[in-house]
């Protein structure tokens, strides 16, 4: 049946409404996105092809998708944008904490939770004055912050939850900027009170550490590099099992290994020990050499290839940067009489000024960030969808905490868990440009904070670049584009295993 | 609802209208050209002037009224460099020549300045190939300047010393600065007066200190970066003993951990007016901020120390003309207002840098010693005259296209300041390795400037030859306007071919 004349007009004056909308979505996303997608395959150049230059645009399809892949910077600079993503697993842990925390009912407890909160502040009170006393809180920023801490135990302990909630979204309503300043004030080397925080610490240490002989030293560094072993292995052991038993897939297995096998790769440019690159070298080939047996040999029971796919992607991933925090210890742990011998002795770091601290400074800062964030919220939202039933079984089977959230909690949160995570790395990829400009002087110390979006605002409008540009921007559209397929192709189907 | 909806758009329509109308350029009687410039409130005063000026050559309406409107368009370089390739930027822009005029956004402005008297003999020499592209003239100076180091007599007496002398080599400065850092300090737990700020972030330093043992970061003809040698090397080394070792200058930490951050002139201006820093690198124009201070500062100035060929960085706000202008007839009047007189004065008084038409500076004792201010000594004469005899513009090649023409100089300096990620001839190697890597991608990315290229390339093979052969090189040939200036200066110039 066709459209009466009510109807069209109808239509017509809801078209009207949207009409601003549309025009403003094709002039300033869709038409862009098409012109930008156009200019990747072309040799663009601001010194060539603008309102008074109209030199011949020249199609050059794939090289500046090649060139890319050859340029310093753009490794570089994705390297860096990868390495702040090394935060998100812990990001991840610590806003489904928060969310634990804050869906504890406060008042449920009584007076005896209440009283129990202001004894911890009162500890806290005592324990601040104690290091007052004995010079740590120089700056009364330490004692600020120590205070203000105290004041949200109290807060809480009186207003419940809702308190707890509000301060811990704080991070995700307060202005990038403002965070971001603040974050560079906490993080002064000298005057900062992180700073303050850690150099007592490390005179304590001092003495300790340079006490300690070069050989010991490496010795005590070797073990920990060693515990990555252990952890690798542990996370093979554990994949083989789940394939077998038809827990995961031939493909997630896959993966999985891949992420575990990366540390033990690594060890060849991180570890100074040449043992350690021969030995983790041979310990990966066997890896893959008995996982390859029991592919051959098969298994007990059957499994889609792709099932338990957010299982490598969360917990192998998980084990995959322990590994790299083991590495990157050991090598602390072998440098640390040399540092503690110098005259200074142990220092605190510099932070956003040290070409090597900068990078893991911001990652710090971007923990805290996402343990606030949306993602708390949305794990809050996840607990409160979770049948009580299930708890109520466990609590009849003498479940201990730990069992009920392994067992119940964890799974049944798999589905946000997924979702946040593939968010988050979506935002990883496309982050780090206000930080840049705001924190480290324009991505420096020497670079070590530029990631990939502040590289494409320096190569479309600084050289002028703008094909090159616009290549750099589909590139990363195109990572993007991969972790929302995998998203949308795994994300569901992890929710039901 | 679909009232209320109606309502908003009839209110949006109106207030779209209304905005339109009261734009100036509708308002006005007469043309309205714009000019777009920093947001400094000195320019409106010079925008009011010019007006009165407009009136006074006769330059009016019938009715008696300045012939045009200039208005003020405030914006940042990168805003005014994509507008003026998009065909709306102001009719005239203060921009570098060196990045607007490979867009082809510039007007020629040769004929008008010899014609208006804004042309070559109409400012200094030394600033000249920085308004000029090809033997061609784009450009005027708005104001121009010199860093040198500037000091408070009163913080040298407090310590018992007095004014360091004008003109000093490296090995008098360390002395002074080691002797002034000790009595500054003495019985101090730590050290919290330096005797300059931070030169981490500072290249044109050891630039300068390279240009006075006679050599550029660019070769005779622009075409290649030159930096990783025994010059520049020794001046990183010696900036970096000047943090590290002597502790003349603090460190990027120990700057991050000053209590004043932000502000008109930033960490420096602040602690040098608490007396924390012995010299502070600025010109002139630091006293529009210095004279709104209730504390008077009795100032003197000395060059920077290097070695046997005195020199300093000059630097223009030199305005160009927009090619997309509707009035070029206009705004020509401007730049000829920019050389005049009232103009001159104002800058002289205001303190606004140097004035852009030496004529008007020279021997002007409104400069050389303003009646007002007797506390500033001889700044002024000092800058007029290092700017006239010493000046050399920073080195910029037409073939590199960069955020910023020191970019890479910065990097190298940042890396090698940053726990010596690098040694100084690996950061000047790298830095060399990205400077030349830019302008092979420039020149293979823009047809236009490969046959300038390919002949200045050959220029540089003979005038190689040449100073192989121990010859005079024609000075036709070489386009390093540092080059040129010392060749000339030590004689090994052959003025015409």
């Amino acid at each position: 049946m066709g459209m009466k004349g009510k109807d069209w007009r109808n239509l017509c004056i809801g078209v009207a409404f949207i009409t601003p909308n549309i025009l403003g979505f094709l002039a300033f996303s869709a038409i862009p996105l098409v012109i930008s997608f156009f200019m990747a395959f072309t040799d663009w150049n601001l010194a060539l092809h603008n309102i008074f230059r109209n030199e011949p645009l020249k199609f050059v399809g794939f090289d500046n998708f090649v060139r890319l892949f050859g340029e310093r910077d753009f490794l570089q600079y994705l390297g860096n944008t990868l390495f702040l993503m090394i935060g998100i697993p812990f990001g991840v842990a610590g806003s489904l904490g928060a969310a634990l925390l804050l869906n504890c009912d406060f008042k449920a407890g009584g007076s005896r939770r209440v009283w129990l909160i202001v004894l911890l502040t009162v500890i806290m009170v005592v324990a601040v004055s104690i290091l007052t006393l004995f010079g740590m809180g120089a700056s009364a920023m330490s004692i600020l912050i120590a205070s203000v801490f105290g004041l949200v135990l109290v807060a809480g302990g009186i207003g419940g939850q809702s308190v707890y909630r509000t301060l811990f979204y704080f991070p995700c309503f307060t202005a990038g900027v403002a965070t971001f300043i603040l974050w560079k004030k906490l993080y002064s080397p000298e005057n900062g009170p992180i700073n303050h925080a850690i150099q007592p610490v490390l005179d304590v240490i001092t003495p300790w550490a340079s006490s300690l002989t070069p050989g010991h030293a490496a010795l005590a560094a070797q073990v920990v590099l060693a515990l990555t072993l252990v952890v690798t292995l542990w996370g093979f052991y554990r994949k083989l099992r789940d394939w077998r038993d038809g827990e995961v897939g031939t493909l997630s297995l896959f993966i999985g290994l891949v992420l575990l096998t990366l540390p033990l790769l690594l060890v060849w440019s991180w570890s100074p020990w040449r043992w350690s690159h021969w030995v983790f070298t041979a310990v990966a080939v066997l890896g893959w050499l008995t996982t390859f047996g029991v592919l051959i040999k098969g298994r007990s029971y059957e499994a889609v290839l792709d099932r338990g796919m957010a299982d490598a992607v969360i917990l192998d991933g998980l084990l995959m940067v322990i590994g790299f925090a083991f590495i990157g210890g050991a090598n602390v742990l072998a440098d640390l009489p040399a540092m503690a011998g110098t005259e200074t002795g142990l220092m605190a770091p510099k932070w956003l000024a040290d070409y090597y601290w900068a990078k893991p400074a911001l990652l710090i800062m971007g923990f805290w960030a996402a343990i606030g964030s949306n993602n708390m919220l949305l794990y809050l939202a996840g607990l409160s969808g979770i049948p009580q039933e299930l708890y109520e079984a466990a609590d009849i089977d003498g479940a201990t905490p730990f069992q009920r959230f392994w067992n119940i909690t964890w799974p049944q949160l798999a589905n946000v868990t997924f979702f946040i995570l593939v968010m988050s790395i979506i935002g990883g990829l496309q982050g780090g440009f206000e930080m840049a400009r705001t924190m480290t002087d324009n991505g420096g110390p020497a670079g070590a904070t530029t990631t990939l979006s502040y590289y494409i605002y320096s190569e479309g409008f600084d050289t002028g670049r703008l094909g090159y540009a616009s290549a750099v921007s589909w590139t990363l559209f195109a990572m993007v584009f991969v972790v929302t397929m995998f998203n949308w192709k795994f994300g569901n189907r992890y929710t039901q295993e | 609802m679909k009232k209320l909806f109606i309502g908003i758009l009839v209110v949006l329509v109106a207030a779209a209208f209304y905005t339109y109308w009261t734009e100036p350029s509708n308002e006005s009687r007469v043309p309205v050209v714009y000019w777009k410039s920093d947001s400094n409130p000195q320019r409106y005063e010079q925008i009011e002037m010019f007006h009165r000026w407009l009136v006074r050559k006769g330059y009016v309406t019938p009715d008696g009224e300045p012939m045009m409107k200039l208005e003020l368009d405030a914006g940042g370089n990168q805003s005014s460099l994509i507008q003026a390739v998009s065909g709306v930027g102001g009719d005239a822009i203060d921009a570098y020549v060196s990045s607007f005029q490979p867009l082809g956004v510039c007007l020629d402005i040769t004929d008008m300045g010899k014609e208006l008297n804004f042309g070559e003999k109409d400012t200094y020499r030394a600033i000249w190939p920085m308004l000029t592209s090809e033997g061609r003239q784009y450009a005027y100076p708005c104001n121009l300047g010199v860093n040198t180091w500037w000091g408070n007599l009163d913080t040298f007496r407090k310590y018992g010393m007095e004014a360091p002398p004008k003109d000093w080599n490296i090995e008098e400065f360390e002395k002074y600065g080691v002797e002034f850092v000790r009595r500054a300090n003495e019985g101090k737990e730590r050290q919290d007066v330096y005797f300059i700020p931070s030169i981490a972030t500072t290249p044109s330093i050891p630039q300068m200190m390279a240009r006075g043992e006679g050599v550029d970061m660019y070769n005779e003809t622009l075409t290649r970066a030159t930096i990783n040698n025994p010059a520049y090397i020794r001046a990183f080394e010696t900036v970096l003993r000047w943090t590290n070792d002597l502790h003349l200058a603090p460190s990027a930490a120990e700057v991050a951990s000053m209590s004043s951050e932000g502000g008109y002139g930033g960490v420096n201006m602040s602690q040098f007016i608490a007396g924390k820093f012995g010299l502070v690198f600025y010109g002139r124009y630091c006293l529009i901020r210095f004279r709104e201070s209730t504390t008077k500062i009795n100032f003197f100035s000395t060059l920077p120390a290097m070695g046997d060929y005195k020199n300093v960085m000059v630097i223009a706000r030199a305005a160009i003309m927009y090619r997309g202008s509707k009035h070029p007839e206009l705004i020509k009047h401007f730049f000829e207002f920019l050389a005049d007189k009232e103009y001159n004065d104002s800058i002289i008084e205001g303190a606004d840098g140097l004035p852009p038409n030496p004529k008007f500076a020279e021997n002007n004792p409104a400069l050389y010693r303003p009646a007002a201010y007797p506390n500033e000594g001889d700044v002024h004469q000092n800058e007029f005259e290092w700017a006239r005899d010493y000046g050399v513009i920073p080195p910029i090649s037409p073939y590199f296209r960069g955020s910023s023409f020191d970019t890479w100089i910065k990097y190298a300096l940042d890396k090698y300041f940053n726990n010596r990620v690098a040694n100084a001839a690996e950061a000047l190697q790298e830095a060399e390795d990205r400077y030349n890597e830019s302008i092979d991608t420039t020149v293979a990315a823009n047809p236009l400037l490969q046959e300038a290229y390919q002949r200045d390339v050959e220029l540089q093979r003979r005038i190689d030859e040449y100073k192989a052969a121990g010859k005079k090189i024609p000075a036709s040939w070489i386009k390093n306007p540092f080059y040129l200036k010392y060749y000339h200066d030590k004689g090994m110039l052959e003025e015409t071919e």
